[in-house]
């Protein structure tokens, strides 16, 4: 169950490509699972009003039972720009875990695709499925190469290797992380991974939604939209799927099996 | 010294004037594991019509400063659903319940008044008469005192269960509205719904909700409000309950001197979820401090000029 806990900043460090990791200090909390989200406010008045959703980007246990909750952020506005530009110390109100997080890949082989900051809760992600016998992948994508964000922290878990993609050629692959999800698919049509989990916008993960049932891979989606309160009531995330229902993004998900939202143009 | 908080609204006593405001709060569970029910006195559930309701697509909500614009569409699960399976949960809270409805035309609001009104656990009912983000049903019954008076005598006529009537805040003379109602028959009034607002994206022209306006709620409305609450009082005799952008103790005492003899928590339970019971505590603390034995004491008692 989601609690509301004040804990402080420990620190906020540049997280490659123009992204931030904001260090929690650690506290008494339930563990979450990788794909989670926090609502999370800094010590401000009445403005900026609403916190702010984020996944959890990375968690540990440490001594004495307490968590240590990571996010990693972009400033795309005044809320973000706030928390990107706080001191450590400062004391953060945490709301959460909230939503649904990512299952376990049903095989061996599971691949992550990110669009920029879209990477941030596959850190936690990679921990929680990493195993021995398993070959996990990252195939991270952003405009250009400034804009991808690090991944050095839990790359020795990516057996399977990252592949970066650019928009404008500028590093790695030239062109959308969906077209190099579609070439490097293409590629192992004889082993296809059992799993593709997508973080990014939607238009990309919708893209990369059809990529994948093309190729008859599951993929799961973290989706995003403004947020209010993350626990189902002020109706501000929700949005319709093709099937004209809604879906509550920040109690149904924000991660769901790509096949909720987005119509298999084949079926009924 | 202990202060005595209840407020009566119609047959119904509440514990303390502090409620949580129609959706913000959905149908009460999902805030379980951090609001103390019976710290509060009642919650206030998402308006329910007489059909469940998508309500408007994406975006629905846009931040601005210390406010917050909504255009949810009243997304709702219907009166059947809310009878199956929100009712059972709500039964059980310690504090009163209020369920708050809409429906298209008077015959729709009677109607639904008396189902919901008769059902166990329903404590009173606030019909929503003044909702600016869908095309038909709510605001048009609330700029009009005819209107609000028909669709109040309507509701009241179909159920014995107390009647607070939600007004628009988008009129010139809101006087005029809250005395139409109360002459209909309503118990209260809750002043106000949200503000109609608009944003726009200035690189792509667009409005940022998809439902092009929509209406504006916290801090940045509460002195409108409190405005709006303090003529409503000066109109009627019955209690005015006061709906927009209250955040803190200090909030609803102001809103209390306006006139107001309860206070709702809306937005702000997005922003800390256990603010309505911050309220109330508060509430008590300051009638302690001040020597305040009766909240009779503190409503309307602004000393105007």
């Amino acid at each position: 169950m989601p609690a509301l806990s004040r804990i402080p900043l420990e620190t906020v460090e540049d997280a490659g490509g123009g992204c931030l990791r904001l260090v929690c200090a650690p506290a008494s909390l339930v563990a979450p699972m990788p794909g989670q989200f926090y609502m999370v406010r800094g010590p401000w008045e009445a403005d900026p009003l609403l916190p702010r959703p984020f996944s959890v980007a990375r968690f540990r246990t440490v001594k004495n039972e307490q968590v240590q909750l990571e996010f990693l952020l972009r400033i795309i506005g005044r809320g973000t720009r706030l928390l990107g530009t706080a001191r450590a110390g400062i004391e953060l109100d945490i709301l959460g875990p909230l939503g649904v997080g990512f299952e376990q890949p049903p095989g061996d082989s599971a691949w992550m695709v990110a669009g920029g900051i879209g990477i941030a809760p596959f850190p936690a992600l990679t921990d929680a499925i990493a195993a021995p016998e398993r070959s996990l992948s990252l195939l991270i994508g952003a405009r250009t190469h400034t804009e991808i964000p690090g991944f050095k922290d839990f790359e020795a878990n990516l057996s399977g290797g990252v592949e970066v993609a650019t928009d404008d050629g500028s590093a790695g692959f030239a062109g959308t992380v969906v077209d190099l999800l579609a070439s490097r698919l293409d590629r192992a049509s004889d082993q296809p991974p059992s799993q593709v989990y997508v973080c990014g916008p939607h238009a990309m993960m919708e893209a990369a939604a059809a990529v994948c049932r093309d190729a008859g891979v599951p993929c799961s989606v973290s989706l995003e939209a403004p947020m209010g309160c993350g626990m189902g009531t002020c109706r501000g995330c929700v949005i319709r799927t093709f099937r004209n229902t809604n879906f509550t993004i920040c109690t149904d998900g924000p991660v769901t099996d790509a096949n909720v939202i987005w119509s298999d143009q084949n079926s009924p | 010294m202990t202060t005595d908080l209840s407020v009566r609204i119609g047959d119904l006593i509440l514990r303390n004037p502090i409620l949580t405001a129609s959706g913000t709060f959905g149908y009460a569970s999902e805030y379980e594991t951090m609001v103390d029910f019976n710290k509060i006195g009642g919650v206030i559930t998402k308006g329910i019509s007489p059909e469940p309701r998508l309500g408007n697509t994406q975006p629905r909500i846009w931040e601005t400063e210390s406010g917050l614009i909504n255009a949810i569409g009243l997304d709702n699960v219907g009166v059947e659903d809310f009878e199956r399976s929100k009712l059972a949960y709500l039964r059980e809270i310690d504090c009163a319940v209020v369920v708050n409805f809409f429906a298209e035309s008077t015959d729709g609001y009677a109607q639904l008044a008396r189902t919901l009104g008769a059902m166990a656990g329903v404590d009173a009912l606030e019909a929503n008469i003044s909702c600016p983000n869908v095309k038909a049903g709510g605001r048009e019954f609330g700029i009009d005192p005819a209107a609000a008076a028909d669709v109040t005598m309507a509701s009241r006529e179909a159920t014995n269960c107390p009647l607070i009537v939600k007004l628009s805040p988008d009129v010139s003379n809101i006087g005029d509205i809250a005395s139409a109602v109360e002459n209909a028959g309503a118990d209260a009034i809750t002043v106000a719904n949200s503000v109609p607002a608009m944003a726009i994206d200035i690189d792509s022209h667009q409005p940022r909700l998809s439902f092009g306006r929509g209406g504006l709620t916290g801090p940045a409305v509460r002195p409108i409000v409190t405005r709006l609450v303090y003529d409503s009082a000066q109109a009627t005799n019955i209690p005015i309950i006061a709906s927009g952008g209250a955040s803190t103790w200090r909030d609803v005492v102001e809103f209390m001197l306006a006139g107001a003899s309860a206070v709702q928590a809306g937005t702000v339970n997005f922003v800390n979820p256990r603010a309505s019971v911050e309220m109330a505590e508060g509430l008590e603390m300051y009638c302690q401090q001040h020597g305040i034995n009766s909240l009779n004491q503190l409503v309307g008692a602004v000393d105007m000029p």
